[in-house]
């Protein structure tokens, strides 16, 4: 099935190309492109630097695209896993955080889209979430302050998950990654002004159910 | 009662909120909205916006999600050589039951893999005949299996050293 994936796909390499000729077409692009084509040469070590770099962004992105923990981690133990499988025909023809970013975004909106009837909106604010509980030990606050910190987290929390997927994602690439529009556009695979007006609409959406939350 | 740069322009409101215009259009901007009731209330409220979402921290990535990985790739990896040796073992499954014989197919693999680097088509000793993407397919395999060896002689040095 994954063979099938549009995600993994790059144009055929010809079998003559080597790393050193591709290090020239890249160099201008990006370190982490470098490391990638050196893990599809079977450095393991440049894998590794890969995912010590964007563990944390990947899971990130997920988590709040998903807000479960757990399936945040799942779905990025199969972006790494792809990104690992699909090494040897890698080309970089795009920026790596942007495909990176694509195989992410793709797997939460499949998975946002096939959850969609299993979960009701409630089931998922009474869930267990570890990220949540987290925050609150971190900061240091009082059993009052908690409480409405949660509060105010379960807000924001449904305000964004009440967003349209493709909103949702470029709102938290947007705000949370700081990507830029093209870059956004690019993960998405939609033009620069679409994401604009996704942008705008998801802000506006935001604006209204947060408004209450001013002061 | 309308404003152009609302109207055409929203992203100049959300990269004035997010803090990211440059100097120069931040002094055009700050001067709009000082004139401009929209804007002036539509800033106000994105930067509200803003503040709320910065409340929403991440969660810290789970201590093993790193050897979880290695292990799903050395479970693919597993797959993949199976795969390599029904590829140019098929009548030899016997042979992991016998040590002695067993290293003689290794032997066996690597002078296969070396007649699968000729170019012409190699005809193995079970007549079957090899399609240049088989080839490919098995060189991969032998490089992943390589790979993974190496992944996680390195996983284990470095939770070892900690
Ligand atoms: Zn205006």
């Amino acid at each position: 099935m994954e063979d099938q994936d549009p995600l993994l796909k790059f144009p055929q390499p010809s079998p003559s190309i080597r790393v050193q000729k591709d290090m020239i077409a890249v160099a201008a692009l990006e370190r982490d492109a470098e490391l990638m084509l050196r893990v599809r040469d079977g450095d393991t070590e440049s894998f590794t630097l890969l995912l010590n770099k964007h563990r944390g962004p990947v899971i990130h992105f997920l988590y709040r695209m998903v807000q479960n923990q757990a399936v945040a981690e799942e779905l990025a133990q199969e972006v790494f896993l792809r990104v690992y499988k699909s090494r040897a025909n890698y080309e970089p023809s795009a920026k790596f955080t942007t495909w990176l970013f694509r195989i992410a975004s793709h797997l939460a909106l499949n998975h946002i889209r096939d959850s969609k009837n299993e979960r009701t909106q409630d089931s998922i604010d009474e869930s267990d979430d570890d990220g949540r509980t987290l925050q609150v030990a971190d900061r240091g606050m009082t059993t009052e302050q908690a409480m409405v910190y949660q509060a105010r987290l379960a807000e924001i929390r449904r305000a964004i998950r009440v967003l349209p997927e493709k909103q949702r994602a470029a709102v938290v690439m947007h705000k949370y990654q700081e990507m830029e529009y093209s870059q956004i556009a690019l993960v998405l695979e939609c033009s620069e002004s679409a994401v604009k007006s996704l942008l705008f609409r998801a802000y506006e959406t935001l604006r209204v159910r947060l408004a209450h939350m001013a002061g | 009662m309308s404003c152009p740069i609302y109207d055409e322009s929203p992203d100049l409101l959300m990269d004035f909120a997010a803090g990211k215009l440059d100097w120069e259009s931040k002094q055009r901007m700050d001067v709009h909205v000082s004139k401009c009731a929209i804007c002036h209330e539509a800033l106000a409220a994105q930067a509200m916006v803003w503040k709320a979402l910065d409340e929403w921290d991440a969660a810290p990535v789970s201590m093993d999600f790193d050897a979880k990985l290695y292990a799903r790739i050395e479970t693919q990896h597993a797959t993949v050589w199976g795969n390599l040796k029904s590829l140019l073992l098929p009548a030899t499954t016997w042979f992991r039951w016998q040590p002695a014989i067993g290293m003689a197919g290794v032997g066996a693999l690597f002078l296969a893999v070396f007649l699968l680097r000729t170019p012409a088509p190699a005809v193995h000793g079970d007549g079957v005949r090899m399609e240049s993407h088989e080839i490919e397919q098995a060189e991969l395999a032998l490089d992943d299996v390589e790979m993974v060896d190496k992944l996680f002689a390195e996983s284990k040095g470095e939770a070892q050293s900690l």
